[in-house]
């Protein structure tokens, strides 16, 4: 796709009927732009950016993104791997909280370049940030999308998968941005 | 019960999986070519966001 016809906002700055305006038939993620998306921001809990292509009124996507970190647990220090003594228990992370594309645009490459973006935005920032991190939503479609785009599926989840009591809604996922 | 969280915690990671990912990042470098790719996507974004508000 064109990335030079996209444009950005961030949500508090977009009016409201444009907001209602965008469907990407999913429910809980509909509303969420709808109806939390500019509180979530306006409180600090989670920062939504709206996508637009060209001159077209109703946004193409939207994504929100939190700080996060994962924490590493039981790890000796001299098993961090880092080339000096860096005695971390967590790697520091950017959580995308949100993600989705307008009903009749998906699969047309919007969502690769939306973690492009994700991936300047969280590289130009005077903070470090080491990996993208996503609870994605446990579908084939989604899965798919995610791991096409370099994330990884955390090995939590293959314990919880063993539990056949319960299907999770989500699956951790996460990607180094400093990998080619 | 419990509504469905809009923000869901990450949640630790196990010793074997701390390891594997510390295995496969710790050493990596930044590299150069690298760099130059996300500086050309933060690029993009601000021209993106300036895109927008010049509406």
């Amino acid at each position: 796709m064109n990335v030079d016809g996209i444009s950005l906002a961030r949500v508090g700055e977009v009016d409201r009927d444009v907001l209602r305006s965008f469907s990407c038939a999913d429910p809980d993620l509909d509303e969420f732009l709808h109806d939390q998306a500019v509180d979530y921001d306006e409180h600090g809990l989670t920062a939504t950016t709206i996508v637009f292509q060209d001159q077209d009124p109703v946004p193409i996507a939207f994504f929100s993104l939190s700080a996060d970190s994962l924490l590493l647990e039981g790890v000796e220090l001299t098993e961090l791997g880092l080339p000096f003594d860096a005695p971390i228990l967590f790697y520091p992370a950017i959580k995308i909280t949100k993600l989705a594309v307008r009903a009749g645009m998906q699969s047309r490459g919007i969502g690769e370049v939306l973690i492009k973006f994700i991936q300047g935005m969280v590289f130009d920032s005077q903070f470090s940030v080491r990996l993208l991190t996503v609870n994605a939503v446990n579908r084939e479609r989604t899965l798919a999308f995610y791991e096409r785009v370099g994330f990884h599926t955390s090995h939590i989840n293959e314990q919880k998968k063993q539990d056949r009591r319960r299907e999770r809604d989500t699956i951790l996922m996460y990607k180094d941005i400093y990998a080619e | 019960m419990a509504a469905k969280p809009v923000i869901e915690a990450s949640a630790p990671l196990s010793k074997g999986e701390s390891q594997a990912l510390l295995a496969c990042i710790g050493s990596r470098q930044l590299t150069e070519s690298r760099k130059n790719t996300l500086k050309g996507y933060s690029a993009a974004v601000q021209r993106a966001f300036a895109k927008r508000s010049s509406f």
